[in-house]
C-alpha cells in the first residue's frame, strides 16, 4: 500500500479525534457564517436603495407635475429635477464588499455640474479606498490561512518536541512525504471548509454557481495553497513547537497586517489624492465665482466646447437658464485636469497594489475577490465614468430647450432620459498565478528543509 | 549486515565517537556497554542515518547510511531508549500506524498477536495510549519493530522501563531475532542481559571502543569487574 495514503488515513483519523481541529474549523464556519451575513446586509441596504430610487424619482416628478405642469420652463423643471443612476450589482459583492461599504450604491444627478455632484456622498477618504472589510474576502483570505497556520506549524516541530521523530523517522525514511501528508491533509480540511462556507453563501444569498463564482472560489483556494507551503516552510524550518508558532503568527500578522499598511501608504505617498470632496468644492467655489463675472465671458468659455451653440443670442437679462448651466459646465471643465489626476491617481495606486500585493498573500486575495465581485475600485471609477456619460445625456436633453428658453410639453416630461444600470466591462482578472508561484517556491524550501532534518 | 568503519564524530569540537570500527552479520547480536556519553546513541544515530559522520562509513547490508540514508531505513528497525507514540491512538492504532509507515499492512489479528507477544495486556489493545505506563509504551516500541520484519534491529537501551518479566521475555525474542538471522545491534547498561543475548559484547568509553569480548570470556561478575575496572581506567 502507499505509504503516503496511508498516512494520510492515519491523520485523518488523528485529526478527527483532535478537539482543537474541530474548535479552529468550527470557529472558520461561524466566522464566514458571520461575514456571509454581514455582506448580505450591507448588499440587502444597497439593494432597498436602489430598488427604492424609482419610487422616489416618481413621486418627485407627480411633485413637479403638481408645480409645473402641463408646461414649465426647461430650465426650472431640470434644475428641480433629480435623476437616480445606481451601479451595478453584481450577487459576487455580498462575498466581497470591497468599497461597496465606502461609496453610495445610488448617485442623484441633476443639470448641474457634475464633477459638484460626483462625490457628494462619498463616505471615505480616497487615501483609506484599498484594502480591508470583514466580509467572506477577508475570511478567505485571512482568516483562513490563520487556521492552516494553527494546524499546521507544527507538523514535525510536535514530533520532534514529544520524541517522536525518531522513530517516525526510522519508519517512513522520507521526513519530506511526512510532512506532504500532514500539511497536505490540513489544507484539505481547510478547503473544505471554505468550500462549505462559499456554498452555503450562494445558496443563501443566491449567488449563481457560475464562472465568476467558481474564479473567486478559486483565488481562495489559491491563497490557502500559497498558505499551505509557508506552514509546510515553518514546520519544517524550525525546532520547537513554540518557535514554529512564533515563526507561524508573526509571518501572518507581519503580510496580513503590516505590510498591506506599509503598501498602501507607500503607495499613497507616491500618488497623493485629493479628498473628491475637495473637487466638488472647488468646481463650486468656480460655478459661483461666475455669479460675478460678465456673462459674456462665461459664454464664450462655454462656446468653445459647444460651437453649436455659438449663434444664439447674447446674455442681457440678469439670469437665464442657459447662462446658469453653462456656468456649470465651465466650472466642471476648469477642474477637469484634477478630475483626471483624481482617477489617474487612484487607478495608479490601484495597478501598484496589485504589483506590490504579491509580497502580502492576503492583501492580493482580496484585490482578486474584489475584482471578480465587482467591488474594486476599477468597478467604481467605471461606474463615475457611466454617471458622466449619462449626464451628457441629460445636457444633450435639456440644451436645446434650455437655449430654445421654452417651456417643456407633457410629452416631453415623460420622456426626460433614464440611467440604465450596466454591468462594468470585466477589467483583467487579478491572476492567481502568483498565489500558485508563491506555493510551489515555499513548498520546494519546505522539502530540502524537512530532508536536511535532523533529530538532534 | 551492520558495518561500522572508523566512524568519527564531533559536536562542536567534542568527540563523540572515535575511529569506531565493527560489523554484525545475521544471526549476531553486538552489545554495546559503556556509561552516558560514551557514544552508544550517536553511532546508532550514525547507522540510522540521523546523523552524518566526520570520517569513516556506516553502512548497512552495504549501502552507506549517510548516502543512501532513506533505502538503509528499510532495511532496519530501530527501538528508542523512550518510545513516545500519538496518545489519541490505541496501542493497536499506534502499530498499525507505524507499521504502514514501514510499508506493511498487517490484519488487526497479527497486530494483537504483537502486542500480546511483547506483553502487552489484551485489555489495553484498544485503549489510547495516552494512559499507558511507560513500561506499556515500551512494549508497543518493542511491537513496531517485530511487526517491520526488518533484516537488521539496533536498540537502544530497549528495556528501559520494562518490568522483569518483560525484560526477560524482551531477551527471549532477541535470543528468536537472533536464530531467525536478524542481525541486532544494542546499546545498554544492563551487563547482565547483555552477556545472556549477546553473541559479542564491546565497551566503549568516550567515544572510543576500547574492549571487545564474546560472552563465554567472562560470567556476569566478571564482566562487571571488567566494565568497572575499563571506564574508571
Amino acid at each position: 500500500m502507499n505509504t503516503f495514503v496511508s498516512m494520510l488515513r492515519w491523520e485523518a483519523r488523528q485529526l478527527l479525534r483532535s478537539g482543537a481541529a474541530w474548535a479552529l474549523c468550527g470557529a472558520l464556519l461561524m466566522a464566514a457564517g458571520l461575514a456571509g451575513w454581514a455582506g448580505a446586509r450591507k448588499l440587502e441596504r444597497q439593494r432597498a436603495e436602489m430598488a427604492a430610487a424609482p419610487a422616489h424619482y416618481d413621486e418627485q416628478m407627480r411633485g413637479l407635475g403638481r408645480r409645473f405642469a402641463p408646461t414649465g420652463e426647461a430650465g426650472y423643471v431640470a434644475y428641480y429635477t433629480f435623476f437616480p443612476t445606481q451601479r451595478h450589482l453584481a450577487p459576487l459583492a455580498a462575498f466581497s464588499v470591497g468599497l461597496r461599504d465606502l461609496v453610495p450604491a445610488v448617485v442623484w444627478v441633476r443639470l448641474l455640474g457634475i464633477e459638484g455632484q460626483l462625490y457628494e456622498a462619498d463616505l471615505g477618504n480616497p487615501a483609506v479606498l484599498a484594502l480591508g472589510n470583514f466580509d467572506l474576502a477577508f475570511v478567505f483570505a485571512a482568516l483562513a490561512p490563520l487556521v492552516l497556520l494553527a494546524l499546521s506549524h507544527d507538523a514535525l516541530t510536535r514530533e520532534r518536541e514529544s520524541g517522536r521523530l525518531a522513530l517516525l523517522l526510522a519508519q517512513s525514511g522520507s521526513p519530506a512525504v511526512l510532512l506532504a501528508a500532514r500539511v497536505g491533509l490540513r489544507f484539505t480540511v481547510v478547503a473544505l471548509t471554505c468550500c462549505v462556507a462559499w456554498l452555503a453563501g450562494c445558496l443563501a444569498l443566491s449567488v449563481p454557481l457560475d464562472a465568476a463564482a467558481l474564479g473567486w472560489l478559486g483565488v481562495g483556494l489559491a491563497n490557502l495553497l500559497a498558505w499551505a507551503g509557508v506552514a509546510a516552510l515553518v514546520a519544517a524550518s524550525c525546532r520547537s513547537v513554540a518557535g514554529s508558532l512564533a515563526v507561524a503568527v508573526g509571518g501572518w500578522v507581519v503580510t496580513v497586517v503590516l505590510l498591506p499598511a506599509l503598501l498602501n501608504l507607500g503607495v499613497a505617498a507616491c500618488y497623493p489624492v485629493e479628498e473628491g470632496l475637495a473637487l466638488t468644492v472647488k468646481q463650486r467655489q468656480e460655478s459661483h465665482s461666475a455669479w460675478d463675472r460678465p456673462r459674456a465671458e462665461t459664454m464664450s468659455k462655454f462656446f468653445v466646447a459647444n460651437p453649436d451653440w455659438s449663434g444664439t443670442p447674447a446674455v442681457t437679462g440678469r439670469f437665464a437658464w442657459r447662462w446658469y448651466y453653462a456656468m456649470h459646465e465651465v466650472a466642471d471643465r476648469s477642474v477637469a485636469a484634477e478630475a483626471t489626476a483624481y482617477q489617474t491617481n487612484l487607478l495608479h495606486r490601484q495597478t501598484w497594489h496589485t504589483r506590490l500585493a504579491w509580497l502580502a498573500p492576503a492583501a492580493y486575495t482580496q484585490l482578486a475577490m474584489d475584482r471578480r465581485a465587482g467591488s474594486d475600485l476599477d468597478a467604481h471609477l467605471a461606474y463615475l465614468n457611466q454617471v458622466r456619460t449619462f449626464h451628457q445625456e441629460l445636457r444633450a436633453y435639456f440644451y436645446p430647450l434650455c437655449f430654445a428658453e421654452r417651456s417643456l410639453t407633457p410629452a416631453e416630461y415623460a420622456d426626460f432620459p433614464r440611467f440604465r444600470p450596466s454591468p462594468v466591462p470585466p477589467a483583467d482578472p487579478v491572476s492567481p498565478l502568483p498565489l500558485l508561484a508563491l506555493a510551489a517556491v515555499s513548498g520546494v524550501l519546505a522539502c530540502r528543509a524537512a530532508r536536511r532534518l535532523t533529530i538532534a | 549486515m551492520l558495518r561500522v568503519t572508523n566512524l568519527t564524530k564531533r559536536f562542536a569540537g567534542t568527540l563523540a565517537v572515535d575511529d569506531v570500527s565493527f560489523s554484525v552479520g545475521p544471526g549476531e547480536l553486538l552489545a554495546l556497554l559503556g556509561p552516558n556519553g560514551a557514544g552508544k546513541t550517536t553511532t546508532i544515530n550514525c547507522l540510522l542515518g540521523f546523523l552524518t559522520p566526520d570520517a569513516g562509513t556506516a553502512e548497512v547490508d552495504g549501502l552507506n547510511c549517510a548516502r543512501e540514508s532513506a533505502a538503509a531505513r528499510r532495511l532496519l528497525a530501530y527501538i528508542p531508549e523512550q518510545v513516545n507514540l500519538y496518545p489519541a491512538l490505541t496501542g493497536a492504532e499506534n502499530l498499525a500506524y507505524f507499521s504502514e509507515l514501514a510499508g506493511h499492512r498487517h490484519s488487526g489479528q497479527r497486530l494483537r498477536d504483537w502486542l500480546s507477544e511483547v506483553g502487552l495486556p489484551a485489555d489495553a489493545h484498544d485503549r489510547r495510549v495516552a494512559g499507558y505506563s511507560k513500561g506499556m509504551r515500551q512494549k508497543v516500541g518493542i511491537a513496531i519493530a517485530l511487526a517491520k520484519q526488518a533484516r537488521a534491529l539496533l536498540l537502544d537501551e530497549p528495556t528501559s522501563g520494562l518490568d522483569p518479566a518483560a525484560a526477560r521475555d524482551f531477551s527471549q525474542q532477541l535470543t528468536r531475532l537472533r536464530g531467525a538471522g536478524v542481525a541486532i545491534l544494542m546499546a545498554t547498561h544492563d551487563l547482565y542481559r547483555a552477556r545472556d543475548v549477546a553473541s559479542h559484547i564491546a565497551i566503549m568509553q568516550h567515544g572510543r571502543m576500547v574492549q571487545q569480548l564474546a560472552p563465554t570470556e567472562a560470567n556476569h561478575q566478571e564482566l562487571e569487574a571488567r566494565y568497572l575496572e575499563t571506564i574508571n581506567a
